[in-house]
């Protein structure tokens, strides 16, 4: 069946989603045996993968957000999300010397920040119950420091929800109700000097504290 | 056949017998196959990745408890595993597509951010080169209808006024020249799958 003649023919047949179920299966037994297969198979997917990144990539140049140009509507949309998540910091700040924290957090916000910096947490699939899925290396203070926070299908499900960081031992450091829900992530600023120390969980709970999603972050 | 037949019989008997040699071999024997089965079926190299580890996770498990009946179907055995798992994945994404408001763009295929991880401009500016390297700039419009637009063979001859003999000659060079990049620029491999198939 899978004759040098067909090959090409039957890959991008495949590529394309048109064998059928049975014919798909005799397709994917011949290629876990064929070295040839694989080869071929590859060369046409890298072919397709490499119009789709260049088109992406084509995509991210002409949007300016999403190429990272800093307009003046983002440095806004920024501060806007900082003062947001400081607010409702507040709303979550139950001991006395952690509001004098905070003022002083609120404080910085007069002062200008000249570096800034994203970080991703994107949900790590196979990792380990006890392994942090993130190692961030804190910056320098002053450094102002945004958790771009990819959620779980649950979370984005849930709609309203909490996020906090617990240490190891669970007791909760800090604890915010994120802006809206964006393509399942959510956003949160902190100045570097304000980030916890070590491991730390962050967890995203509902309206009616159920733990929806739980994961082991390192700040070093 | 006969020979592969009673490799994969032998190969099995191994593995219920203990030996992490043949584990490792069987591994080594179908990873390449199922990461690029994986990709076909879920467009994001990293979830495929996941996959593929899960998939021969849970393979040998059942090897090694002896659950493979007929020994004779190993890749087949294999394979359905993956598929069992991908299509589970994917299960499990839809249920949550209709359960609320509002979550609707979760319908659309995981996002791939293999480019984001790398600087830009220089991810553009060597996926420019490769597809300057690849085909003539007059066969890449060929190639974005077919294989970015899906459009069918007979309205792209149609439509660029070309035959179906040269329709097929620009897709076999552009494979062709990609193998022979792929085999010269070591880094070409990880920059379109993510790791993924290296070696």
């Amino acid at each position: 069946m899978f004759n040098t003649e067909y090959t090409n023919a039957w890959i991008d047949r495949y590529l394309r989603n048109e064998l059928t179920a049975e014919d798909e299966a005799r397709f994917e037994n011949a290629l876990l045996e064929s070295r040839q297969l694989q080869d071929d198979l590859e060369s046409a997917l890298a072919v397709r993968r490499l119009l789709r990144l260049e088109a992406r990539s084509q995509e991210a140049q002409e949007d300016p957000s999403a190429a990272g140009v800093r307009f003046p509507w983002f440095t806004m949309a920024l501060c806007a999300s900082l003062v947001l998540a400081v607010l409702s910091g507040v709303m979550y700040w139950n001991v006395n010397h952690e509001v004098a924290d905070l003022r002083s957090g609120v404080d910085d916000l007069g002062k200008p920040h000249a570096h800034a910096l994203i970080v991703p947490l994107d949900i790590m699939r196979s990792a380990g119950q006890d392994l942090p899925e993130a190692i961030i290396h804190k910056p320098d203070d002053g450094t102002f420091v945004t958790l771009d926070i990819e959620l779980s299908v649950a979370a984005v499900a849930a709609n309203i929800i909490f996020v906090s960081f617990r240490d190891e031992r669970g007791a909760e450091l800090v604890a915010w109700h994120p802006g809206a829900i964006e393509n399942g992530r959510v956003r949160a600023s902190f100045d570097a000097k304000h980030l916890p120390e070590g491991r730390v969980w962050l967890e995203v709970t509902d309206t009616n504290d159920r733990v929806l999603d739980r994961r082991l972050l390192e700040f070093r | 056949v006969q020979e592969a037949v009673n490799h994969d019989q032998y190969l099995v008997e191994r593995i219920v017998a203990g030996d992490t040699g043949a584990e490792a071999e069987l591994v080594t024997r179908f990873s390449r196959g199922i990461g690029l089965m994986l990709l076909k079926h879920t467009d994001d190299p990293q979830l495929a990745r996941d996959l593929s580890q899960d998939t021969f996770v849970i393979a040998l498990r059942k090897l090694r408890a002896g659950d493979l009946r007929n020994r004779n179907c190993l890749g087949a055995f294999i394979r359905q595993t993956a598929i069992n798992l991908s299509i589970q994945y994917f299960r499990k994404q839809r249920r949550f597509i209709h359960s609320a408001d509002g979550i609707i763009q979760l319908q659309v295929a995981p996002k791939d951010r293999t480019e984001e991880k790398l600087d830009r401009r220089i991810t553009r500016a060597m996926l420019e080169d490769i597809l300057e390297q690849l085909t003539m700039p007059r066969d890449r419009e060929l190639l974005r209808r077919f294989y970015l637009h899906d459009e069918d063979k007979d309205s792209i001859c149609e439509q660029l006024n070309l035959s179906a003999q040269h329709f097929d000659r620009v897709l076999h060079r552009a494979k062709q020249r990609m193998r022979e990049l792929i085999e010269q620029q070591k880094g070409l491999r990880s920059l379109l799958f993510g790791g993924l198939l290296d070696v």
